[in-house]
């Protein structure tokens, strides 16, 4: 896991204290991200050079409050207390007296240690004064005073790695502890009276629940249009044209030059539509296989990421998981469980991935199926809202709200029959900070290169066995099994069965395959309705099945395709027009 | 039956049998020194329910019970019986009892003796002493246990023990309003963290976020229906879940 390159330096501390900030700070342009193993614990390391000592691995270690470990991240934090040969210890300066219990604990371990205190800059204007000099003298290990989001202090800070010694400290109780807190406090921190900066007035305001929600609404619908702007722009004038004249050209030739036919052709080109490679139907390996990752769904995880991030950095994503708390545990869930909801609402696939911010395979569970069922990504929405609005706005509506509805009950439903209770919220809310460019952009690649590297082989996989299944004239087999439901219980036209077939794979290219088949309006309601529930599409499931399990993957899916049957005939039985 | 209230103190009463009023006023001037002043209500009467303790005390033997106005911590009350058995040893003659003194104490629920004897329904509550539920409260008066002393389930006594519940629960009402927990809490207001009642990890994983006895907290906001409530702790902002807050008991400062 950590490549043996000179001293590892583990950059510890409570959570939000600017950690990664100074990671980025510390650290070059190379930089990986990888699960701690046996974990989905994110494991971010960079490389640091040090003078004369020569480079060293930075190790971004997950943020602890203390070295009990309470959850699996808390372990992973202490584990690797055992390979790392210094540790930096990140304080928020703000924060000294809750920082200082880890610092005590991190120095009775022995390893030669150094204190960054961080957020120097704020204490100025929240009216606080720490003797540096004393504090240094009272913790017995160098302190420097640093400010991550403008690299002041950075360096010094760099100096004294090369020059830490080993220090042997008693080790004191948890009551101690806190006795010698109280005591260094009051020794080094003399508090004076400050005015409201505008950051923390916007703090009061979005917290307070009269002002939070509809914040928090209007947050959530600004992100919502700049992640779709950004996609889409993306998709028409970046990617779309980079394949159209790059990659289509060449996989023109290589069609050619396996004959356009055979097997070979069919697993890496795919299947030619009209005599021509389509990215979208072909089904083909090196086409819809790259085009369905890179060109539909990656353009799409790149602007949420970047949303996400700079929300993130901000501060304001444990604001918002505190003011939809009630109404997710209600559901099953706990508040930060809004988060992979927000992300599906863009696209499935990282909403699924950020499943693992849930702590309970329950949770988990809970919010994979209420995902998948009722949360329509948003290139199935723009499909949806622009075949049926043609039939009126009120049709589209109908469609979203059936969702919601189904959300809620759904949720309220598997609270009830679900052995368990959604665990109760305990987190810090930091203070809001202005969310730095470099760490923002650095954050992002290091989920853009997870995603590609994570998810792209299983969307080939996936894909490849949709185009063998095909290919060997099993779906349809299928079909033809399905349709008479499809015409009894659903009232659908035969021909709707491609289009359903297709919704496992791409749900807005299924929508769209709904267009020219001349459906009434209640049978277009209807088709849609079903084929936002009855599945996942392929890369979300692949990715639901990462991180669920398939065991519970396998439930999850019983539970969808009942919902979609159920809905779908209720629908037909009981829709008025 | 009523359940009570886990975190309550607890109305202490104290029976004194004796025989000569000389030795009652000095035993009751040492409890009083101890335990602060009674009420005015208390009950005194001849204590011929039983020759127990003829052999030790005499006969035509005399109760009175005393009931304190201090509302006493439940968790530290089996130390009252150990000073008052104290006081009864310092009383003895010859070796033998010239007083009786049992301590008990009455709450919402009940009235509880206790004592060093060990029995059927006595639990163990620490130090070498033993509790007895011996009236349970039920529809507007105390009750007896099939175990009571007859001298307890008398209808003096269980409309003297009746009466002091009713004080109780006018004192409690105070308490409540001076000690109250997160949720209960008005926003902006300054408080003090008395007590955490919740289990080692809950008091662990708070008092990491700065929040344990002693320290001061400002509630921020609360959330509508039952939802997390907000506060400040120094610097630090932290989101409890409503569960959880209802076990951070708090005082004004």
């Amino acid at each position: 896991m950590v490549k043996n390159a000179g001293k590892k330096i583990l950059l510890m501390g409570n959570p939000n204290v600017g950690k990664s900030t100074i990671f980025s700070r510390l650290t070059g342009a190379k930089v990986t991200i990888s699960n701690y193993p046996g974990t989905t614990v994110e494991l971010t390391q960079g490389y640091i050079k040090l003078g004369k000592a020569g480079s060293g691995v930075v190790l971004d270690v997950p943020g602890v409050y203390s070295l009990e470990p309470f959850a699996r991240a808390d372990e992973v934090a202490v584990e690797m207390l055992d390979v790392g040969d210094i540790v930096i210890d990140v304080i928020d300066a703000t924060n000294l007296e809750r920082n200082l219990f880890l610092a005590l604990e991190l120095r009775e371990r022995g390893i030669p240690m150094i204190v960054a205190l961080n957020m120097w800059d704020e204490t100025r204007h929240k009216g606080i004064d720490i003797d540096v000099k004393k504090l240094e003298k009272e913790l017995g290990v160098p302190v420097v005073p640093i400010c991550g989001l403008t690299g002041a202090g950075v360096k010094e800070l760099v100096l004294h790695l090369e020059k830490l010694g080993r220090r042997e400290f008693n080790t004191l109780t948890k009551a101690h502890k806190w006795e010698e807190i109280g005591r260094i406090v009051s020794a080094v921190q003399v508090l004076r009276h400050h005015h409201h900066t505008f950051l923390e007035r916007m703090e009061d305001i979005s917290t307070r629940p009269v002002t939070g929600l509809p914040i928090a609404v209007l947050v959530l619908y600004l992100s919502f249009i700049v992640v779709r702007f950004m996609g889409e722009a993306l998709i028409n004038h970046v990617f779309t044209p980079l394949f159209d004249r790059i990659w289509l050209p060449l996989m023109e030739r290589l069609s050619q030059m396996l004959g356009s036919t055979g097997f070979l052709h069919e697993v890496l080109i795919g299947k030619l539509v009209d005599g021509s490679i389509n990215f979208g139907e072909s089904f083909g390996i090196l086409t819809t296989g790259l085009y369905i990752p890179i060109v539909a769904v990656l353009p799409y995880i790149l602007s949420f990421y970047l949303v996400l991030g700079i929300l993130e950095d901000l501060g304001y994503l444990p604001r918002l998981a505190t003011q939809v708390d009630n109404l997710m545990h209600r559901l099953g869930l706990h508040g930060y469980a809004i988060v992979p909801m927000i992300l599906g609402l863009g696209c499935n696939v990282p909403g699924a991935m950020a499943l693992r911010l849930l702590e309970s395979r329950r949770e988990k569970f809970i919010a994979a199926t209420l995902m998948a069922v009722a949360v329509p990504c948003i290139a199935q929405t723009a499909m949806i809202t622009g075949l049926v609005g043609q039939r009126g706005g009120r049709y589209v509506l109908l469609i979203f709200g059936i969702l919601f509805t189904l959300l809620v009950v759904k949720g309220l439903l598997m609270n009830r029959v679900m052995k368990g209770k959604s665990p109760e919220i305990l987190w810090e809310i930091p203070p809001y900070r202005l969310p730095q460019p470099v760490a923002v952009l650095k954050k992002l690649w290091m989920r853009i290169s997870g995603f590609l590297t994570e998810a792209v082989p299983f969307v080939l996989m996936g894909i490849f066995a949709v185009n063998m299944l095909y290919y060997f004239g099993i779906i349809e087999r299928l079909s033809v099994l399905f349709s008479p439901f499809l015409t009894g219980a659903w009232g659908l036209p035969k021909d709707a069965v491609g289009a359903m077939l297709m919704g496992f794979l791409r749900k807005d290219l299924a929508v769209g395959m709904l267009g020219p088949l001349e459906l009434t309006t209640k049978q277009l309601v209807i088709a849609c309705t079903v084929l936002a529930i009855y599945f996942p599409c392929m890369a979300t499931f692949i990715v639901m099945v990462r991180e669920l399990g398939i065991r519970d993957m396998i439930k999850a899916a019983c539970i969808m395709i009942a919902t979609a049957v159920i809905v779908g005939t209720l629908l037909n039985m009981f829709l008025w027009f | 039956m009523r359940s009570t209230v886990g975190h309550r103190p607890v109305k202490l009463i104290i029976s004194i049998i004796f025989k000569e009023v000389e030795t009652l006023k000095r035993a009751e001037k040492r409890l009083l020194k101890l335990y602060g002043a009674a009420e005015t209500l208390e009950i005194r009467q001849p204590f011929e329910w039983t020759d127990y303790y003829s052999d030790e005390l005499g006969s035509r033997l005399k109760r009175k019970i005393i009931c304190f106005r201090l509302l006493y911590p439940k968790e530290k009350i089996f130390r009252i019986k150990l000073e008052t058995n104290r006081i009864e040893d310092r009383f003895r003659i010859n070796g033998k009892r010239t007083v009786n003194i049992d301590p008990g104490y009455v709450n919402d629920a009940k009235l509880v003796l206790l004592t060093t004897k060990d029995y059927t329904h006595r639990i163990h509550i620490g130090g070498s002493i033993f509790a007895e539920s011996t009236l349970f409260f039920q529809e507007g008066s105390f009750r007896r246990w099939p175990w009571t002393y007859p001298d307890y389930a008398s209808e003096e006594l269980v409309d003297f023990f009746n009466n002091v519940r009713k004080i109780y629960m006018e004192d409690i009402k105070k308490v409540k309003s001076n000690e109250i927990n997160l949720t209960e809490a008005k926003e902006k207001q300054l408080m003090v963290v008395k007590d955490i009642t919740g289990g080692q990890d809950t008091v662990r994983r708070l008092e990491l976020l700065g929040i344990r006895r002693g320290k001061t907290i400002t509630k921020i906001s609360s959330h509508f229906w039952r939802g997390p409530v907000t506060v400040k702790v120094g610097n630090a902002k932290v989101a409890i879940g409503h569960g959880m807050a209802r076990k951070i008991i708090l005082e004004t400062p």
